[in-house]
């Protein structure tokens, strides 16, 4: 195969013309006719680049056959956070992404060039635009500005609220520095914005924390907003609310409907999996998802729990294009015909949980 | 903040950082002598009481742990001692007081330091890890509390079970007022004691990090029956998977002994035979355990380290190293890292200092003789068949444990 590098891949007119495509327009049949070729695209473009992937093809799946996405190798997602994997020159960097999860963890480090990340960023809007549509409306963030203040060292928060920005216009932060709700900020969005169309964006514990009690203070209508969010359950599990009882209440207090809870991750920005109508996450035409055994790591059927695996068809300057995550979920359906959206569903069961093995040495470790 | 104590042996307890001085006070103790028959006595007791226990009775590590307690058993060591007592130039004494720092992951390990400590007369204070939490080992404290308050009531001085958060100045207090410590739990634990303050004539018996290999006979592997090969597979499960392959002397290291044809033979022979027991009666959670171990493939196909890697499932990795490559830090829960060799000898570079148990399979006398012959001067303590990796004895780590917990008074 002739050379494959970052830049032709992303300049080619198949991948242009592919990323044009509704964002949720591919049935489960004809998918694969389409991403598969560019995965490959990828996986060769990785190979050749990449000593790294390369190895581990070779290594760990012992250079098998690639007929069908399933076929593809994937690499642990932790690995980014060990390793520096990048398919580019160090010339080419453009920006690293660094996202660090827990505190106190290693950060993974996403290395992108010029290139990616543009393609990064119109991908996700074609993503957006299926829950916002084409036009930025006032945005409402449910966080303080402050997380945005410290450019060099980006948390993962500070990054995925700039990166929502840009589909909103005349931003509103409800927090301000000391993470207290800003009640000036409330009152001006309000006046001008009460029972209008609105993007309000979050991360779910937040909305819940802070946005949840002034709407219970005070009677609005957000019943033309739109709420995206993301982050995780964990917290509002241990408090017993689930998705249906977090958008019932919302719904409740300020007659909200359009609720989206989105599935993403700084090792595949752009590519975002966003709740469908039924409350599912749902793959969008420009990546996919595969539902793995843990035992065999072997795909597994529908309705099935197993590790998360996820392919993208963005990554050209690191290879991540093929992860498998740390998440256990399950693939609900596919093609549903009550929704207008296309493709794989699916839900989110929880982490696979840190593997605890206790080694002679840990009588006194440092926790 | 006051820190607590839990005291959970004699009785379950709880003291504050004030009280530290009661577990160093012993009020009119009854003395007890070196391997004194009342000792013996109490961990009959207890080794009888745990093979009827309806819970704990089922579990290997206890059944090991009751087996070894037995009476039978510890008047054997007694017995192996007796020189001790017959000496005319010296005569011997309990030390003192003992201080335990017990393993977090080997659940039963402070029974066997107590138990050879206590039978040369030792007044004894264990920490235990409060990480044991959710352990069985919560029931064996119960079952040595109701033994101690039937009929051995005198030795509840000598036994203090003790759990607390980690602590300098609680480790400093027992380090300054003990005459031994035997610091279990590897490089981490023993460097933060070294550097508290202790005893200055008091006694340190450590415990670093180690590792440990199984070496298998090829030829014999090949050639053995279908039985010999399930007792294999089960025997190398029971010495690698029971402590998720972190403890000390699991195996994380397979050597397979043969030429080439037969070696390659072997490896496949033993990892399906193995992968059979591990895929029946391992209990880990397997999608914690298929993260780490593809992590960890990854890094050893990235770093160089490996040369070929069986993982046909997640229950059992086979990573045969490069081979310039240094032994990498093992994940544990079933990677092992193999290499094949031709001739014993040239297993001496694989020798280093930290390697404690070697187990071995099919091979004869002179081939073992050979092993420890290779080793001279270099790591291995231990060189004993598969399926013994885990049996605790009085000779651990190069120490003779019931030589070390005794003074000897030198009377010419």
């Amino acid at each position: 195969m002739e050379n494959q590098t970052t830049e032709k891949y992303l300049n080619s007119q198949e991948i242009e013309n592919f990323l044009m495509r509704d964002a949720f327009g591919y049935s489960d049949a004809e998918k694969p006719f389409h991403l598969l070729p560019l995965l490959r695209q990828l996986h060769e473009l990785h190979l050749q680049n990449s000593t790294e992937y390369s190895a581990v093809y070779e290594k760990v799946f012992h250079h098998r056959e690639i007929n069908n996405i399933t076929d593809l190798p994937f690499l642990p997602v932790s690995i980014f956070k060990e390793m520096e994997l990048k398919s580019i020159s160090n010339e080419q960097v453009f920006k690293v992404l660094t996202s660090s999860g827990t505190t106190g963890q290693v950060p993974s480090r996403i290395y992108l060039d010029g290139n990616t990340a543009k393609i990064q960023t119109k991908t996700l809007s074609r993503i957006m635009a299926a829950v916002l549509g084409k036009e930025r409306l006032p945005m409402l963030v449910v966080d303080s500005k402050s997380v945005l203040s410290n450019r060099t060292s980006f948390s993962a928060r500070g990054a995925g609220i700039l990166g929502m920005s840009v589909f909103g216009r005349d931003h509103h932060y409800l927090l301000d520095d000391n993470m207290e709700t800003d009640a000036e900020i409330w009152n001006s969005f309000l006046e001008k914005y009460d029972g209008k169309p609105i993007f309000i964006f979050g991360f779910t514990f937040m909305i819940w924390k802070f946005l949840l009690p002034e709407l219970k203070k005070r009677k609005v209508d957000l019943s033309q907003a739109i709420l995206v969010h993301s982050g995780g359950w964990k917290k509002l599990t241990e408090r017993a609310v689930d998705n249906p009882t977090f958008k019932s209440v919302l719904n409740q207090y300020c007659g909200m409907q359009r609720i989206h809870n989105f599935y993403g991750m700084v090792e595949q920005v752009g590519t975002v999996f966003l709740e469908n109508k039924l409350g599912f996450l749902h793959c969008p035409s420009f990546s996919d998802i595969i539902i793995r055994d843990p035992s065999t790591l072997d795909e597994l059927p529908d309705g099935k729990e197993g590790l998360i695996q996820v392919l993208s068809c963005l990554p050209a300057s690191y290879p991540g294009h093929s992860l498998l995550t740390e998440d256990i979920g399950v693939i609900e359906g596919r093609d549903h015909p009550g929704l207008d959206w296309k493709g794989k569903y699916f839900r989110i069961i929880g982490r696979a949980k840190k593997a605890e093995l206790r080694g002679c040495s840990d009588t006194f470790k440092k926790a | 903040m006051n820190i607590v104590i839990q005291q959970l042996v004699p009785e379950s307890k709880t003291f504050e950082a004030g009280d530290l001085h009661f577990f160093v006070a012993y009020p009119e103790t009854q003395q007890i002598e070196v391997f004194d028959e009342k000792v013996l006595e109490f961990f009959e007791a207890i080794s009888k009481k745990l093979m009827q226990h309806p819970d704990l009775g089922k579990i290997p590590e206890i059944v090991a742990l009751a087996f070894w307690l037995r009476k039978g058993n510890l008047n054997q060591i007694v017995k192996e001692h007796q020189y001790l007592l017959e000496s005319k130039r010296y005569k011997v004494y309990p030390l003192g007081t003992v201080f335990h720092i017990c393993p977090a992951n080997v659940d039963t390990m402070f029974l066997y330091s107590l138990a050879i400590s206590l039978l040369n007369g030792n007044k004894n204070i264990l920490r235990v890890s409060n990480k044991l939490k959710d352990s069985y080992v919560w029931i064996l404290f119960d079952v040595i509390n109701e033994i101690l308050q039937d009929n051995f009531s005198f030795l509840k001085s000598h036994i203090r079970i003790i759990s607390y958060e980690r602590d300098t100045e609680i480790n400093t207090f027992f380090s300054v007022k003990c005459d031994a410590r035997i610091i279990w739990g590897g490089n981490e634990t023993v460097n933060t004691f070294r550097k508290t303050e202790s005893n200055v004539r008091g006694k340190d018996l450590v415990f670093a990090d180690r590792y440990s290999a199984a070496l298998v006979h090829s030829g014999a592997l090949i050639s053995a029956s279908e039985t010999e090969l399930k007792q294999l597979g089960a025997a190398l499960y029971n010495d690698a998977y029971s402590f998720d392959q972190k403890g000390c002397s699991c195996p994380q290291l397979l050597f397979f002994l043969g030429d080439i044809e037969e070696n390659q033979k072997a490896e496949s022979m033993l990892y399906s035979y193995l992968l059979k027991e591990a895929n029946s009666r391992y209990q880990t959670d397997i999608s914690s355990l298929a993260s780490l171990k593809l992590m960890q493939e990854t890094m050893d196909a990235i770093r160089g380290n490996a040369k070929n890697i069986l993982n046909e499932k997640t229950e059992l990795v086979f990573c045969e190293l490069a081979e310039n490559a240094a032994l990498p830090e093992n994940c544990g829960g079933g990677y092992f890292y193999t290499r094949k060799f031709g001739e014993i000898k040239e297993l001496e570079f694989m020798m280093g200092k930290g390697f404690q148990t070697l187990t071995y399979w099919g091979l004869n006398k002179d081939q073992i003789e050979m092993l420890a012959n290779v080793s001279a001067g270099k790591g291995i303590d231990r060189i004993v068949p598969v399926g013994k990796a885990l049996e605790f004895g009085h000779i651990w780590d190069g120490y003779n444990l019931v030589e070390e917990l005794m003074s000897r008074k030198l009377i010419l």
